[in-house]
């Protein structure tokens, strides 16, 4: 037997009953009058049930049977889901999900008597072992015959293992750079056989590219999914009450960036629930609901996606934050209150923090130069927003992928940078003569990427520069020349140690050399 | 000719894994179900000359796609696949038309048996 290819599909089945049982159990919780979830979840633990076990991976398949028996046991009426109940499930599909990653690891299976003794104290299993379990489950058939449940048809489908697919995308992205040297080589002569046969080429490659990432492409949900159940948990440990509210979750994201935003955002909710968010007793003494909300949202924006994480708890104390940038010598002592970049900046100073009580400025700062850090690997930036006591907002602008960007290239002395089309906003002219880029007669923030070279000797004095617009402004950036836009493919490279901040990644341009992608971020 | 085969299972894994059982041994799986309605639907499409089908699937379930299809095909030849503890259902299935069972975890051997028995 091919048992790789069971246990694959075994993992990705289970993944996703484990996951929908969790939303089934949360929303049963809500509702506990309601029995609607029942048929689906024993579904859920029946199948696993049956695959552990042909698998020979009986801890699991034990432990399925045993919630198998108390939802057999609800559904006969013979047990009620009280919250007890509820929590026995949850530790169950908690129980089966360690279960099916130690499988994925390859770790020792072992099984938890402590938990099967719960689930058999909710509901015993029948005096033989495999005995008659035939009233509740006729029932259930029964259930099933009358239900009316409309069955979405299933779109024709395949699962493919993720490593194929990234494969497939470096071969396009090798074949990306091939096209665009094969078009510099081309398009020496206009109108040549090579010149037709090349663009031709062009096109294919271009469809090719678009078709393997958007096979690529999965809802955000995927990832999402998994945040009600991690915030209900916080609000009981926490005793606080929390709300999260998820919008957009059909949302798609090339699949690599959205694995990569699994731990920043379950990161920055447990900080929300943690620190953002007050006790319902401190609520309402600052006239609030007791109810804390935390919102996370996904929406599409030119060339990329947005995702918010919003709480409207108690804000970060900026004062807080500068007198504890002054102590550590990051701030000037007569500088005024941080902006809000500033305060990102701060906070993700690596164990900004970690040294004094988090609470006072609201525990921001544990791990903040992580997810910063990850979402920046992921071609991605973040902006904050902060008010007293109305509460915090993260910001991530996230590329739809981070395999291949639209850039435009500039030159600056002897190299070539690309800009992402994500961030730019026009061309404009700067005239020696004015330190700053005016647009349409207004002064722009304005950074010389000579400067930031720091090269030496004189540049002409009427350059290009071109308008980015992010973090909701717009600045300039003066370069030597314009030379085009371009389909780059971001090389993955491991950053070293003191690389700029303005480096977002790097390049191999048509003629084999390498050029570096600006981070705008970094610049101003 | 090879033996055609119809196999309802809701979970993807049994589906695998049954449709690799009866392949290697030669039998042609023609379709797959993934409800009872679907095994119904694809029944009258493909006319298999055997179903494997699962009893707990949803939308209908297994028993009653049994008995839908014997409905109108009364020399239908199904072979039931339960899990451990259903023997009652098995029962049921089996007053329902079905001609055999097997119970999960499957073993080739126990498979391929029944399927013969089936086809006679």
């Amino acid at each position: 037997m091919d048992l790789d290819r069971y246990t694959a599909l075994f993992l990705s089945d289970s993944r996703d009953h484990l996951q929908r049982c969790n939303a089934l159990l949360l929303a049963w919780e809500r509702a506990p009058g309601s029995d609607e979830p029942v048929a689906e979840l024993f579904r859920a633990f029946h199948s696993i049930k049956g695959s552990s076990s042909a698998l020979g991976l009986t801890p699991i398949a034990e432990l399925a049977n045993a919630g198998e028996q108390v939802l057999s046991a609800i559904r006969e009426g013979s047990l009620s889901p009280s919250p007890e109940v509820l929590d026995g499930l949850f530790r169950a599909v908690d129980g089966l999900a360690d279960g099916v990653e130690a499988v994925a690891t390859r770790a020792s299976l072992s099984a938890d008597r402590g938990l099967l003794d719960a689930l058999e104290g909710l509901a015993p299993l029948p005096l033989e072992h495999t005995g008659e379990l035939p009233t509740h489950e006729r029932r259930l058939v029964e259930r099933q015959r009358v239900s009316t449940t409309v069955v979405r048809p299933p779109g024709r489908q395949v699962r493919v293992e993720l490593e194929r697919l990234d494969s497939l995308l470096n071969d396009v992205g090798e074949l990306v750079v091939a096209r665009n040297r094969l078009a510099a080589i081309a398009d020496q002569d206009i109108g040549s056989d090579l010149e037709r046969v090349s663009s031709r080429i062009s096109g294919l490659v271009g469809g090719l590219q678009t078709g393997v990432l958007r096979a690529r492409m999965a809802p955000v949900d995927e990832v999402f999914n998994r945040f009600p159940r991690i915030v209900r948990d916080l609000a009981r440990s926490l005793g606080k009450e929390i709300r999260l509210d998820v919008l957009g979750a059909e949302i798609e994201l090339d699949r690599s960036v959205l694995d990569g935003l699994s731990d920043p955002l379950t990161h920055l909710i447990r900080n929300a629930a943690d620190h953002g968010l007050e006790t319902p007793a401190e609520r309402v003494a600052a006239g609030k609901t007791r109810e804390g909300t935390i919102r996370l949202r996904a929406e599409r924006a030119r060339e990329g996606v947005i995702v918010t994480l919003a709480d409207d708890g108690r804000g970060i104390d900026r004062a807080e934050v500068q007198r504890r940038g002054v102590e550590r010598g990051l701030l000037d002592p007569g500088a005024g209150l941080p902006d809000a970049a500033a305060l990102l900046r701060l906070l993700s100073h690596p164990g900004f923090t970690t040294r004094h009580a988090v609470s006072e400025v609201s525990g921001r700062g544990v791990g903040i130069d992580a997810v910063l850090t990850r979402v920046r690997s992921l071609g991605g930036r973040m902006e904050l927003k902060t008010a007293p006591g109305r509460g915090t907002t993260f910001i991530m602008h996230l590329p739809v992928t981070r395999a291949i960007v639209r850039a435009l290239i500039v030159g600056v002395g002897p190299e070539r940078y690309a800009i992402p089309f994500a961030v730019l906003a026009e061309a404009a002219v700067h005239d020696g003569e004015e330190a700053e880029v005016s647009l349409r007669g207004e002064p722009l923030v304005t950074v010389d990427l000579r400067a930031t070279l720091g090269l030496s000797g004189e540049a002409r004095r009427r350059r290009p520069a071109v308008v980015l617009e992010f973090g909701g402004r717009r600045t300039a950036l003066v370069v030597d020349r314009l030379l085009g836009q371009q389909d780059v493919v971001v090389e993955q490279f491991a950053a070293p140690v003191g690389l700029p901040a303005w480096v977002g990644g790097v390049t191999i341009m048509p003629d084999g050399a390498p050029a570096l992608i600006l981070d705008p971020a970094g610049l101003f | 000719m090879a033996h055609t085969v119809l196999v309802c299972d809701d979970a993807i894994f049994m589906r695998t894994m049954i449709t690799d059982i009866l392949t290697q041994a030669g039998y042609e799986v023609v379709g797959e179900a993934e409800t009872g309605a679907q095994a119904v639907e694809k029944y009258r499409q493909l006319k298999p000359d055997l179903v494997t089908m699962d009893i707990v699937m949803p939308d209908m379930g297994g028993i009653e796609a049994v008995r839908e299809i014997c409905k109108k095909n009364p020399e239908a030849r199904i072979l039931m696949c339960s899990a451990m503890g259903q023997q009652a259902l098995v029962v049921e299935a089996i007053q329902a038309g079905a001609k055999d069972f097997v119970v999960k975890p499957f073993q080739p051997s126990r498979v391929l048996e029944a399927v013969q028995r089936v086809l006679g």
